[in-house]
């Protein structure tokens, strides 16, 4: 088959690799019909997350028929048409059983390597560096995906793929930031970066009764999607984000702040050079220069969320700002097994239209080019939606 | 402490060993070629066991030092069926890759096969010493076999729905220089006795142990293939059937 490979920072390539094949009873191999580069992929893209090896499939956001079922998968069949959590969940442990499907103890076979880095270790990710599990991921014509019969949705109704298959990742990551916004009647909710994860944090918000959404980006074409969406937007390239955030909420600050931004923010200021020259140096791993902002917005009381993605260190992390405005802060691996069942009626229902965020198509073997695309946001890049079937142009 | 290979160097002795270790680091940085490593390896040991207070070589004059390790970890079963789990010994290897097989002559002894990174194959005789259905299960190698040591794992009920508490405690011998190389080839035993308990866990509570041994990848650089070798936690033999149990006792919804 033909896969997506990891080779180094800014290099992937389509290479042809054997098919996947049932390793373990719980499994089932899928034949992808969508897959998606995701803003955490870039992280991968970048270099910033160590363990990948040369070699390595990537892809975590993906959907597809099932096509062969390992012997304790009763749950589904061949032919069903299914998306799967990038997250694997055992559905045993007390994790599982605790809705903490991103904690999942039984999933990763290389925990060792994040209990030295965390303490302990989350759950196996797919394509996602071999601290994380080093399961081969979705960008690819046929995926293995374990414990098939904890995972998977299935997809019953005659909805297109591109409107169910943001429930692998981004829908839910946005929805959990959400939650964890703490959001309650006539909130102010304030959303750091305006891509995939932070425009369904937006409209993740107005579905949990936030008042107003004030979505910060600096590209034009993001702000206008937030603008679709009902936020208030401000330019974050137009600098004192804090003085307009004060005034938008008549002093008192936003009650729910959201970093959608995670370890690569970008520089609006001295500040912002200040983290690029560190992790240049190796000095701190994650560039905060987003999060100490979202964490100095926060009003007193208020709810900081962080669905944006950090790997290891940060340097000059404002503590002292959560323990003195007596802020709660929330984070985290989506627990994305929660959210499939009560999202996917949402988009049934026609609450939401994840499709609205896709921005470009393309076949699988021209994914290359894709990458590159989304990480300069080229063409007003926001979401790649990647088909791998389809004959390259 | 009594034990000599604690006791500090004088003074005079301690710096002449960092001093040759600094030489031999300085020769190897300097002259580069064929020696350059050796020396820097020797470099570094000397430098290092000075620092550390030890006399270098004092770890080889001395017999193996017993050493005792402890690990636990909680599993989402009960006791009895955690417990049944464990007395099939011949199931073992699935948890504890460097072990090759385990084959019971009767219901005290067994006779162990393991394969190591760094001695090879190794062989014992095995003998229940203490077994308590559902409690505790104790265990020695015969006397002058393979890998001398013994041990005991103990099955106690965890607080309120969180299943068992399983303590593995483990005695053995291992000449101290080997340690250090252990640890680098991925065998420390503190760490095989983890990733062993881990794999335990997934066995008993999701049904199979999680892999992605033979799963697809691209072309891999030279790098990439030497990964597997160091790690604490190398694939499994084969692929695990799903423990027999789970479907009727677990499951999933």
């Amino acid at each position: 088959m033909k896969a997506l490979c990891w080779y180094g920072k800014h290099s992937v390539s389509v290479e042809n690799v054997p098919d996947p094949k049932l390793l373990n009873p719980r499994d089932a191999i899928l034949r992808v019909t969508r897959t998606a580069i995701c803003g955490s992929d870039l992280h991968l893209y970048d270099g910033y997350i160590p363990t990948l090896e040369a070699g390595d499939i990537l892809g975590h956001e993906f959907m597809g028929e099932v096509i062969e079922v390992g012997a304790a998968v009763k749950n589904l069949r061949v032919g069903d048409r299914v998306v799967v959590p990038f997250t694997i969940a055992c559905g045993n442990c007390f994790f599982c059983r605790h809705q903490l499907w991103s904690c999942c103890d039984n999933s990763n076979p290389n925990a060792w390597v994040l209990e030295k880095l965390y303490g302990y270790s989350g759950s196996g990710l797919f394509g996602y560096s071999h601290m994380m599990g080093g399961y081969a991921g979705g960008q690819a014509q046929y995926v293995r995906v374990p414990f098939a019969d904890v995972g998977p949705i299935k997809i019953e109704s005659d909805l297109p793929d591109e409107k169910v298959l943001f429930l692998s990742d981004i829908f839910p990551t946005g929805y959990m930031a959400a939650e964890n916004a703490g959001i309650q009647q006539g909130d102010t909710v304030a959303v750091w970066g305006c891509g995939p994860v932070g425009q369904f944090a937006i409209r993740s918000a107005f579905l949990l009764g936030a008042d107003r959404v004030i979505a910060i980006d600096s590209y034009p074409g993001r702000l206008r999607l937030a603008e679709a969406a009902g936020a208030e937007t401000l330019d974050a390239g137009e600098g004192n984000i804090q003085e307009r955030l004060r005034e938008a909420t008549a002093g008192a600050g936003p009650d729910g702040v959201i970093d959608a931004v995670g370890m690569e923010a970008f520089a609006h200021s001295l500040g912002g050079f200040y983290d690029v020259v560190k992790q240049q140096l190796k000095l701190e791993t994650d560039r905060p220069t987003a999060l100490r902002e979202v964490i100095m917005a926060c009003r007193k009381g208020g709810h900081i969320s962080v669905p944006g993605v950090y790997g290891g260190y940060v340097d000059k992390f404002p503590l002292g700002a959560i323990f003195g405005k007596a802020c709660h802060f929330a984070t985290g691996q989506t627990h994305v097994h929660r959210y499939l069942r009560p999202l996917l009626e949402r988009i049934e229902r026609g609450e939401i239209d994840p499709s609205s965020i896709i921005s470009h198509h393309f076949p699988l073997q021209q994914a290359p080019q894709a990458y590159d695309l989304f990480l300069k946001k080229k063409n007003e890049c926001i979401k790649v939606v990647l088909d791998p079937w389809a004959k390259a142009a | 402490m009594s034990d000599s290979r604690f006791t500090s160097l004088s003074a005079p002795e301690r710096w002449s060993w960092i001093g040759a270790g600094a030489a031999l680091l300085g020769y190897a940085a300097l002259r580069r070629g064929a020696l350059a490593i050796p020396a820097a390896a020797a470099g570094s040991y000397l430098l290092l066991r000075g620092a550390a207070n030890r006399r270098p070589g004092a770890e080889l004059a001395h017999r193996p030092g017993r050493r005792r390790l402890a690990r636990s970890v909680m599993i989402n079963r009960p006791p009895d069926e955690v417990y049944a789990a464990w007395r099939r010994l011949e199931d073992l290897p699935r948890f504890f890759p460097h072990l090759e097989s385990v084959t019971v002559r009767d219901d005290k002894h067994s006779h162990w096969v393991a394969r190591s990174r760094l001695s090879g194959k190794l062989e014992w005789d095995c003998e229940i010493t203490d077994d308590q259905p559902g409690r505790t299960l104790a265990w020695r190698s015969a006397a002058g076999m393979g890998f001398k040591h013994s041990g005991e794992i103990h099955f106690r009920p965890g607080p309120p729905q969180r299943g068992t508490r399983v303590e593995l405690r483990w005695s053995y011998r291992v000449p101290s220089a080997w340690r250090g190389m252990l640890a680098l080839v991925g065998e420390a035993p503190g760490q095989v006795a983890r990733e062993g308990l881990r794999r335990f866990k997934q066995w008993m509570e999701a049904g199979e142990i999680a892999t992605i041994a033979g799963q697809p990848h691209g072309p891999r650089t030279r790098l990439a293939e030497l990964a597997p070798l160091f790690s604490p936690a190398p694939p499994v033999h084969e692929p695990t059937p799903l423990r027999p149990e789970w479907l009727e006792r677990t499951g999933t919804a």
